[in-house]
């Protein structure tokens, strides 16, 4: 039996084409959906009463992205500003916004009352958290995120300003200054995204 | 003593006189306030000082009608730990300009009723001690970080 050129020219190029798209098959089931970022040696599980008296589990957020900031509702220039990057944060994420949580730890108890604290988060984004609990409870979270807060006599209060990236299983994988943009952010928090997809 | 008091006010009145035509000695340029929340009992205002003058001059005195004290602050980052000191001497520089901005320095309003909204003009008072005093109107505006957002018309305001 013999074959004409043109059957011959058919069936290499069909050849070729099923490689092709077999390989491709492979790499996109193969390939790392890793984001690239380390597990950082920071964070953990914590839980706080938030503004509205329930208990915020991080544990409960398995699934979802956290990105946190520990604050006060008397700061009037970071704190706002840091709220204002979370609200653009989602805003810029579109309908992925519903997998990423905003948190904000509040650091003055004695002022940041549950009620104030509420308005205050909720002004930036309804979806926004807001945490406070007694000095010494805090204190244990501050520690686990090697977070520093100085309530001074006269009021003033220091605290670090850094952005945290908490991924779906828990696990902080970023710090962001105050210098982070919001493309920035938004860039990473996609990539992890992507690796939890990934995971699933 | 006496005589001396007189010539002074004699001098502040011809200060106060001059002021509107334009001798200022202080003048203050782009002031404006963070947005904050309503429930916030502070707000910061940030402007551009310039002292055109050839001494230093002295704030001795900040009011606005919507808070019940005003304080100079000053901001210090360091490793990752944001501090904020109260300043009490404010000196302004001879021939200088002194910025008020983010992340720097900030008048802040404390203990307000409640938070001026976006858009709103917050008057600000500041007393010199060469008998100057400058009312300030700060503008509220809404922290926008998005390229979008800074290319909406002003006057845009639903989300």
């Amino acid at each position: 039996m013999t074959k004409s050129p043109l059957t011959l020219l058919f069936i290499v190029f069909a050849l070729i084409l099923g490689v092709t798209v077999a390989g491709l098959g492979a790499w996109h089931l193969l390939a790392p959906k890793h984001s690239g970022l380390p597990e950082l040696r920071l964070g953990g599980d914590f839980e706080l009463p938030d503004s509205e008296g329930n208990t915020f589990r991080l544990a409960d957020q398995r699934g979802r992205l956290v990105l946190m900031t520990f604050g006060f509702t008397s700061c009037p220039d970071i704190c706002p500003l840091t709220l204002a990057r979370f609200r653009a944060v989602l805003d810029e994420l579109g309908p992925d916004a519903k997998r990423l949580q905003t948190v904000m730890i509040a650091v003055d108890p004695e002022r940041d009352l549950p009620e104030r604290l509420g308005e205050y988060v909720r002004y930036f984004d309804a979806s926004m958290i807001g945490l406070v609990a007694p000095r010494n409870q805090l204190a244990a979270v501050e520690r686990l995120y090697g977070a520093r807060v100085i309530v001074s006599d006269n009021g003033d209060v220091a605290h670090s300003d850094y952005l945290y990236l908490i991924d779906d299983q828990g696990k902080t994988r970023k710090l962001f200054d105050q210098q982070a943009s919001v493309d920035e952010i938004v860039s990473v928090i996609r990539s992890l995204l992507r690796e939890a997809r990934g995971r699933r | 003593m006496l005589q001396g008091v007189s010539l002074r006010s004699l001098y502040l009145a011809a200060l106060l006189l001059v002021s509107p035509l334009g001798f200022a000695q202080v003048s203050v340029e782009d002031a404006w306030i963070r947005e904050v929340p309503p429930g916030s009992p502070a707000a910061a205002v940030f402007m551009v000082i310039t002292n055109a003058s050839d001494k230093a001059i002295r704030v001795t005195k900040m009011s606005s009608p919507i808070a019940k004290r005003v304080e100079w602050h000053d901001m210090k980052h360091e490793n990752g730990l944001m501090r904020m000191t109260q300043r009490k001497v404010i000196e302004l520089p001879a021939n200088g300009r002194v910025q008020l901005q983010p992340s720097a320095s900030h008048v802040m309003l404390l203990d307000m009723e409640k938070a001026p909204a976006p858009g709103s003009q917050v008057p600000v008072i500041l007393s010199l001690d060469n008998g100057q005093q400058l009312t300030i109107n700060a503008v509220v505006r809404k922290t926008e970080l998005l390229k979008k957002e800074l290319r909406k018309p002003k006057h845009h305001h639903h989300h």
